[in-house]
């Protein structure tokens, strides 16, 4: 392996796709959809956490001039509980003998975030000291997952997806230019191209999939990121094998379609709650994006989902093994790959 | 001057060669390849000495090609060693890909990177400073070197093949068909720059259908038909060997034209010459060698 050589390879991969018409429809679908989704449902900027508190509370009158979160006041705690039980408030704000901060069941960790802060910094202001006020937060049970939420896992995906592609896409036009050939004729090795075109996709899928993780909110845990880097070598892995099998950009096109359901198999899982969810659980995707929604949403940690961890690690092993024999079967004579 | 043995003139031929002491740069023994069940090239063997151009001529379907990427590490021969540089092109690759330049039959520059970069970036694979500019202004595209490699015409794309091909000022030069479909202009353009490349002793494997190039270009010249070396010469050699040794003479008497045809070889000739030299009046006189077309299908049976 050389380093120098792959690094070269990559900046020409890079050169050559972003000057390609279809790169810009890659790069953008998922951000437009990422926007479009999240402006509708009105999570992003835009609208703020809304927050319940008793009127006769000393710092809801802070907490209305500071426009962190939406409040509205309620005449006794038992109304604040129930603004937050019903879903009319994201979150309730209730005095006794300690401050608690009540979250409804659907918000987002970002919006808990949110809240928390908002109504830590109002008892500050009120209490007119620079002691910390103790506030204990309390969360109801999810009711399930808010639309928003069920909508991160289909994004994600197609972030995977757009990574694996661009390496079909230009595994298949340097076929189809026969630039492969010119290639296989310098110093650098079948390998050194082939690893250059997949670290191209690793960088792009794990761009894209951060921007949108992080314009959902959902760049909560490191873990998300480890998750997001093996998802997307999954997807780098069949990018690589459509790359070699299929015979043109429409022959990837057309097919893509019909895969690209079984790639997001997992996601409709999530997005439609009347799905059984063991279903999905059938599918390699599954082991990336239920843990991601589970880290972020669910408040849960790696003790819950490290064995999906070892699932995934071994689809991206069997899916990369494929690869490979793919590789040096339909490009034998062509390109002598070297043992992996 | 007559040639008793063609044979002999080849010897003395390759001897020629022998200030580069019989450096063969490119060996071929045995090479075989087939698609499936079908045998394109067939138990070919040969060499190429330094400094040598061999052209490999044979029509469409030959073998050139399946050859060429066999000699360059693209393709495994089924059977057969191919050495280029004194390395086994198909165990060692990388080691012979560091000195060698291939030109392809297909198109195959990045369309969408210009000039100067599909050039920089093959030059950058190698491990060795390139000067690229050089380069561009030896194939004489200056001009076109911030365009887009697919807004040249072919003549010009196939110009910074070559170049690409002499990224590694390589010791051997394999370029197939690198003049086909090209317009006059453009392909003397070509011939110029591998003309250069043998004056500065580099040695190169040529395919071509183009009989005339062959002929013009190579030192030695292999006729494939059907995946086989049907001959392997001096263009003079099979000119020779298998042309007609005949002299024609064209004589003037007013307007009236005489022609007459003269075996080169038979002892009559002498006086029969003599006295149409003494008796003045001679238009012409012409040889009667064959073209190496000519050979070739007298060889093969078929034509270019
Ligand atoms: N990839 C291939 N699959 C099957 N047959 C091929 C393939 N490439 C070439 N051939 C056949 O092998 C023979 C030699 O081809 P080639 O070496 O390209 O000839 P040339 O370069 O002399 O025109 C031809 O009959 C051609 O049809
Ligand atoms: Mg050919």
């Amino acid at each position: 392996m050389n380093v120098p050589l792959i690094a070269r390879l990559a900046k020409k991969d890079v050169r050559v796709t972003v000057r390609e018409p279809y790169f810009f429809f890659y790069l953008a679908f998922p951000l437009l959809m990422t926007l479009v989704i999240t402006v509708a449902l009105g999570s992003l900027g835009g609208s703020v956490p809304s927050l319940g508190v008793c009127q006769d509370d000393a710092a809801a009158a802070y907490l209305s001039s500071s426009g962190a979160v939406d409040v509205a006041t309620y005449p006794s705690i038992e109304a604040v509980r129930e603004a937050v039980a019903s879903g009319d408030r994201d979150g309730g704000l209730m005095a006794g003998e300690y401050y608690v901060l009540l979250y409804a069941g659907d918000t987002t960790s970002s919006e808990r975030a949110a809240l928390y802060a908002a109504v830590s910094s109002a008892l500050a202001a009120a209490s007119g000291s620079t002691e910390t006020v103790d506030i204990s937060v309390e969360r109801l049970e999810p009711r399930g997952l808010s639309l928003q939420v069920r909508l991160i896992p289909f994004l994600v995906i197609i972030a995977a997806v757009v990574g694996g592609l661009i390496i079909s896409s230009s595994l298949i036009e340097e076929r189809e230019h026969h630039t492969l050939d010119a290639l296989f004729v310098s110093p650098a090795t079948p390998f050194d191209v082939i690893a250059a075109k997949a670290l191209f996709g690793l960088f792009l899928g794990m761009v894209l999939g951060l921007l949108i993780l992080g314009l959902n909110g959902a760049l909560t845990s490191a873990l998300v990121v480890v998750f997001l880097f093996f998802g997307v070598l999954f997807t780098i892995g069949i990018g690589l094998m459509a790359g070699v099998v299929m015979n043109s950009m429409t022959d990837l096109i057309a097919r893509m379609k019909l895969f690209n359901i079984v790639l997001q198999f997992p996601a409709l899982v999530i997005l439609f709650p009347q799905i059984p969810s063991w279903l999905g659980m059938l599918f390699p995707t599954h082991y990336f994006i239920a843990p991601i929604i589970s880290l972020t949403q669910e408040g849960a940690a790696l003790g819950d989902v490290w064995w999906k961890l070892v699932v995934l690690v071994l689809c991206d092993a069997a899916v990369l093994v494929m690869a490979a024999k793919v590789l040096r079967r339909r490009m034998s004579g062509m390109l002598h790959l070297p043992s992996l | 001057m007559t040639v008793d043995n063609p044979y002999k003139v080849r010897n003395t031929y390759v001897t020629g060669y022998s200030g580069s002491a019989h450096v063969m740069m490119i060996e071929a023994t045995g090479l075989t390849y087939r698609y499936g069940d079908f045998v394109a090239v067939d138990d070919i063997s040969f060499s190429v000495a330094e400094g040598e151009i061999l052209g490999f001529l044979g029509p469409n379907g030959a073998g050139k090609s399946t050859t060429v990427k066999m000699l360059t590490g693209q393709l495994v021969p089924a059977r057969g060693v191919a050495t280029v540089l004194g390395t086994d092109v198909s165990r060692h690759p990388k080691a012979v890909h560091e000195r060698i330049g291939v030109c392809f039959e297909e198109k195959n520059l990045y369309p969408r990177m210009t000039v100067r970069e599909n050039l920089q970036f093959f030059a950058d694979l190698f491990d060795r400073s390139v000067d690229v500019d050089e380069l561009i202004r030896k194939v004489d595209l200056e001009k076109w070197a911030s365009e887009r490699a697919e807004a040249l015409s072919k003549g010009m794309q196939q110009r910074v093949m070559v170049a690409r091909a002499l990224v590694n000022d390589p010791d051997v030069l394999f370029l197939d068909e690198p003049t086909s479909g090209l317009d006059p202009v453009s392909a003397e353009q070509i011939r110029e720059i591998i003309r250069a490349e043998k004056t500065r002793g580099k040695t190169v494997f040529l395919t071509t259908h183009n009989m005339a190039e062959a002929d013009a270009l190579s030192d030695r010249v292999a006729f494939i038909n059907e995946g086989r070396i049907v001959a392997l010469d001096t263009p003079e050699n099979l000119k020779l060997r298998l042309g007609r040794r005949l002299l024609r003479v064209r004589t003037r008497a007013g307007d009236d034209f005489a022609e007459e045809v003269l075996p080169l070889d038979d002892d009559a000739t002498p006086d029969r010459m003599g006295a149409l030299l003494r008796a003045g009046g001679i238009a012409t006189v012409h040889t009667l060698e064959a073209t190496l077309e000519e050979v070739f299908i007298q060889l093969t049976g078929r034509k270019l």
